[in-house]
């Protein structure tokens, strides 16, 4: 178990800037997630630290000992794919004990050891199948286990459930989250799946164009986003971002502003947030019906045109058609406020 | 009717292929006095003189283990070199590689007529000069961008995230190499492998020009030095070739299934 540092890492392939002058602390025990959108080179993050791509420039830390210059099989990480990765001439048990054979174990106790793992994950039926005889849940629970079966400094994980389907995800999602609690093993997590991201981190930090927008616990990143990138990158659905000035008659609003000019400003309210009623309220925000969207618990509504369009939840028991008015009631402490430029939160 | 066509053309393509070899056969089977004629398309009475003549009269033995040491020295030597050239190519991203594989592909284009005269003194003073060591390297050298071109093209079809996983479960790059790639590359070794023997067991322009005993003479110059200063023996010649086919047609049907087979199903989403 270890703390992973990046010191001013920077690394970029052609125009995809992967790092840049990155420096932030993974400590002990943590469980650390790295969130960004798809295609900007954060398995490259991961492959830093393993040791299998070098940063363009800046030194890396496990344990406080510099390991810029270590090749990976001297660094005592694990890593779990996306892929699953698992060799496909090995069945599960050689799989299992792979790690360990190449770090001396003998034949014997590295079996031993596999069939322990095999058994806390419910592979014990498994052992002597090749991995394409597995199904892709039983796979990434082989590549979990490759992971767990020595107990390595690091753990690092590749978008590891973007391959299973929705119900696979939840369980091997709460399987990972179990390992974690029980071993406190550092891990390093990366995803484009924001409620990955709020569900299993310890600590979050948004990537965008190599640089960290915001690193935070979950609870700070949806509760107060550092800018508006983050504010509508986290959250489902996301957060509606408006110009004020498209609602600056709206009082409630005009009072949140606070004399601020609301040209210059971007107002962000979650549609859970936004409580969509029939008949008018108080400080309400009316705007015309487009689209009404059940979604199972809730019910969304999407109203108003261009520059002022919201979606909020459907009050419960209230029924609204396209072409009627939506009336949006909201908490003022609710409303985020941004800097129409730069995007950057403003309280 | 698409399907008959389908079945028409394959057995035009299959007649094509197959008639010169057929009629080596049959030839070798035919008795001396039938070599000339046409009809009897068949042979008359089959005989094994032919076959008999060559093996009795002729240091063929010496011949057929001669193409076989040269031919699979060869293969060994490019294999050894075109997998790990590969790999190196595939997973590793050398500086370069582009320009490497680029070169490698026009090199493998360079008529051997070329090279014969300059291989030819190069060898003689390695002292070399009709020995098997100079096909074996001959061939080795000219197989080679063929096999690092295609070991590089079975090496990028393994999951990059296959090597990556090799290095953090412990390897270092040659431990991953030999534990993980090689093994994954069977069928890759066993196509390339085979292309460079046939390629090797059917050269003839080096065999000729870099041999001059039965010590080294492979099988193709041996065949081609069968006519005497009278008479061409026709039945010898045929036998002869089909003995020396026999090896490599047996080398195909062995490893056909593993070229085929897919060994990666199942390492990564499938």
């Amino acid at each position: 178990m270890a703390a992973i540092a990046f010191d001013r890492v920077s690394k970029r392939f052609g125009a995809t800037v992967v790092a840049d002058e990155l420096t932030l602390e993974v400590v002990d025990g943590e469980f650390f997630v790295f969130l960004g959108p798809s295609g900007s080179g954060k398995s490259t993050l991961l492959h830093m630290i393993a040791g299998v791509e070098p940063p363009s420039a800046g030194r890396i830390r496990i344990g406080g000992a510099d390991v810029t210059d270590v090749p990976p099989q001297k660094r005592d990480v694990a890593m779990v794919f996306q892929s699953y990765a698992l060799y496909p001439h090995l069945d599960v048990a050689e799989n299992l004990a792979f790690p360990l054979r190449n770090r001396g174990v003998s034949r014997g106790a590295a079996r031993a050891e596999a069939e322990r793992v095999a058994a806390v994950l419910g592979l014990a039926g498994l052992l002597d199948k090749k991995p394409r005889q597995l199904s892709g849940g039983q796979r990434q629970r082989v590549a979990l286990g490759r992971a767990l079966v020595r107990r390595p400094a690091a753990f690092l994980m590749d978008e590891p459930l973007s391959n299973l389907d929705a119900a696979l995800r939840i369980e091997i999602r709460e399987e990972i989250k179990r390992v974690h609690q029980a071993h406190r093993v550092t891990t390093v997590y990366v995803t484009h799946d924001q409620e990955e991201a709020l569900a299993l981190a310890d600590r979050v930090a948004v990537l965008r164009d190599g640089r960290v927008q915001q690193c935070a616990a979950p609870a700070a990143i949806y509760g107060r986003p550092a800018d508006a990138f983050v504010a509508r990158f986290v959250g489902t659905p996301p957060m509606n971002l408006v110009s004020a000035a498209a609602l600056a008659q709206n009082p409630a609003l005009r009072a949140r502003l606070a004399g601020r000019d609301p040209a210059g400003v971007t107002v962000g309210l979650r549609p859970h947030a936004l409580e969509a009623h029939p008949v008018p309220r108080p400080d309400a925000i009316a705007l015309e019906v487009a689209l009404v969207e059940p979604a199972g618990a809730d019910t969304w509504v999407v109203a108003g045109t261009g520059e002022a369009r919201l979606k909020g939840r459907l009050a419960s028991g209230a029924s609204l058609a396209p072409g009627a008015m939506a009336h949006f009631a909201f908490a003022v402490d609710a409303v985020h406020l941004f800097d129409a430029a730069s995007g950057r939160r403003l309280d | 009717m698409r399907r008959l066509g389908a079945w028409i053309g394959l057995a035009a393509v299959v007649l094509w292929s197959l008639a010169p070899f057929a009629w080596q056969v049959l030839t070798s089977l035919k008795p001396y006095a039938e070599l000339e004629t046409l009809p009897p398309l068949l042979p008359g009475a089959p005989t094994l003189a032919h076959y008999h003549a060559i093996l009795a009269g002729q240091p063929f033995g010496q011949l057929m283990l001669n193409s076989l040491v040269a031919a699979s020295g060869a293969t060994l030597l490019a294999l050894l070199f075109g997998s790990l050239a590969g790999f190196a190519l595939a997973k590793l991203r050398p500086p370069g590689r582009a320009a490497t594989l680029a070169a490698a592909v026009t090199l493998s284009m360079l008529p051997p007529i070329a090279t014969v005269s300059p291989l030819f003194l190069l060898t003689n003073a390695a002292g070399l000069h009709d020995t098997l060591a100079a096909l074996v390297l001959v061939y080795a050298g000219f197989a080679l961008p063929l096999a690092v071109w295609l070991m590089t093209q079975f090496f990028r079809g393994v999951p990059d995230e296959l090597y990556v996983a090799a290095r953090v479960d412990g390897c270092s790059a040659a431990g991953a190499f030999v534990r993980v790639m090689l093994p994954l590359a069977v069928p890759g070794l066993v196509a390339t492998g085979l292309l460079v023997f046939v390629f090797a067991w059917n050269e003839f322009l080096y065999a000729l020009s870099l041999t001059a005993s039965t010590a080294s003479r492979t099988v193709p110059v041996g065949i081609a030095l069968f006519p005497g200063i009278h008479e061409v023996p026709w039945g010898e010649i045929a036998a002869g070739s089909v003995v020396a086919t026999a090896p490599v047609v047996l080398l195909a049907i062995v490893f056909q299934r593993r070229v085929l087979e897919g060994l990666t199903a199942g390492a990564v989403k499938g």
